[in-house]
């Protein structure tokens, strides 16, 4: 566990940008992703919540044409988030086989969601009442499959030391980041290509959501809809896209350097003045994913959850109440973990 | 009822959907595996679609046996008969 690891490379599919440099640009300003949904499906069936924050498609140079063909939604973003990873960490070619500086089976990956391939499951539904269970395509289960975007991701990457799935509803991608964290630090692999991806916005979904009262129904003013950490929030919104990091074991960084486009490591941090606080379970499950790493040392109470669902009032039991340092006044509406802007 | 030419143009154009091969590559000496370089999982895409574009039904069992684009051209032209 004595390895450090940095990140050299970001990469980004949102609703407010096609990849990093556009999403944290508009972050900062203020954009918001979320608007009216003007897909028929909201009419046809009468949906209480008509409000999502759609993201671009991704460009034919990310996610060819027959690629496409063969993912679902969320494992085109994933392939597109981690092909603008892997290109700004500099690597000298298309994937592991093509990169002199990295070992291919020393590359892994850890791509987390939530749901998965709930697009391609219905449409299948959808063909097999219309044409019967023989139109069903071949490829409906790896394109379904939770683990069908960090397959995508490896065999694209060639990377072949690991291709890891978790799957753990809205914190899916931040435990991919640290499964990909403890992959380097436990010496199992050098280079992990980590992210989370989510391309659920489906009436069937916003249905069951909205059922669990979980939504927002901000209908009439989508931009003020998903409020993390508000005193008036309402739910969370639908959203998709996703979001991908090149990890290196330090030494891993410092020999493959120079690059073509040298990266500077990231330094994760958790500023964040939170109105929420944690439950004690919640707190041991943090400093547990902290231990070791010099994060712990600064943090005192970690980012709750930004959802923006509504919770009941923090309760007198609360173990931490220390304010975190440098605490600013508000973080990006997007992100729980606000990390550094990318290079020019 | 399509011609054998027909036939093979669209099984060419099906095949270019799948795999993006060039339609001038699917010829009628190909082998599917060998010169097209088709996994398992792509020629069963390509039998569904072949399936629905000349309203045929091609048994799985029948699958193993279309070596060749020539196999699944003489195939489907007997299957529409």
């Amino acid at each position: 566990m004595s390895r450090k690891v940095v990140v050299t490379g970001l990469g980004a599919i949102t609703p407010i940008g096609e990849n990093v440099q556009e999403t944290w640009a508009n972050a900062l300003k203020g954009v918001s992703g979320v608007h009216a949904l003007e897909n028929d499906w909201v009419e046809q069936y009468d949906l209480a919540v008509r409000i999502g924050a759609t993201a671009p498609t991704p460009s034919e140079e990310a996610v060819s044409r027959v690629q496409a063909k063969r993912l679902d939604p969320s494992g085109q973003f994933s392939v597109a988030a981690a092909r603008e990873a892997w290109n700004d960490a500099g690597f000298s070619g298309d994937n592991a086989d093509t990169s002199d500086e990295v070992d291919p089976t020393r590359v892994g990956v850890a791509f987390g969601t939530g749901i998965g391939g709930v697009w391609t499951l219905l449409d299948a539904w959808d063909t097999m009442q219309a044409k019967g269970a023989r139109r069903v395509k071949p490829m409906t289960v790896p394109m379904l499959m939770p683990n069908g975007n960090a397959s995508s991701v490896s065999m694209e990457f060639k990377a072949r030391a690991c291709a890891i799935t978790p799957v753990s509803a809205c914190a899916s991608g931040t435990e991919a980041f640290y499964q990909g964290l403890n992959l380097i630090r436990e010496g199992k692999a050098d280079v992990v290509i980590v992210g989370g991806a989510e391309s659920a916005i489906h009436p069937v979904t916003i249905a069951a959501f909205n059922s669990m009262q979980a939504l927002s129904r901000r209908n009439d003013d989508p931009q003020a809809a998903s409020r993390p950490f508000d005193i008036d929030r309402d739910g969370f919104v639908m959203g998709e896209g996703a979001g991908a990091c090149i990890l290196e074991s330090e030494e891993h960084a410092k020999l493959a350097a120079p690059r073509s486009t040298p990266s500077s490591p990231v330094r994760v941090s958790a500023r964040t003045r939170t109105t929420s606080r944690l439950r004690p379970s919640e707190m041991r499950v943090a400093r547990r994913a902290l231990c070791g790493s010099p994060w712990s040392r600064v943090i005192s109470s970690p980012p709750t959850s930004s959802t923006s669902t509504r919770t009941r009032p923090p309760r007198p039991w609360v173990t931490s109440r220390r304010p975190v340092p440098c605490a600013p006044r508000s973080v990006p509406r997007w992100t729980t973990w606000p990390s550094r802007p990318p290079s020019p | 009822m399509a011609s054998k030419d027909e036939i093979l143009a669209g099984l060419a154009e099906i095949v270019n959907e799948e795999t993006g091969l060039e339609t001038e590559a699917v010829q009628l000496d190909k082998s599917f595996t060998d010169d097209l370089d088709i996994d398992s999982i792509s020629m069963m895409t390509i039998v569904v679609n072949a399936e629905e574009k000349f309203d045929v039904t091609i048994p799985d069992e029948e699958v193993k046996n279309l070596k060749t684009v020539e196999d699944a051209v003489n195939f489907i032209d007997n299957a529409q008969a």
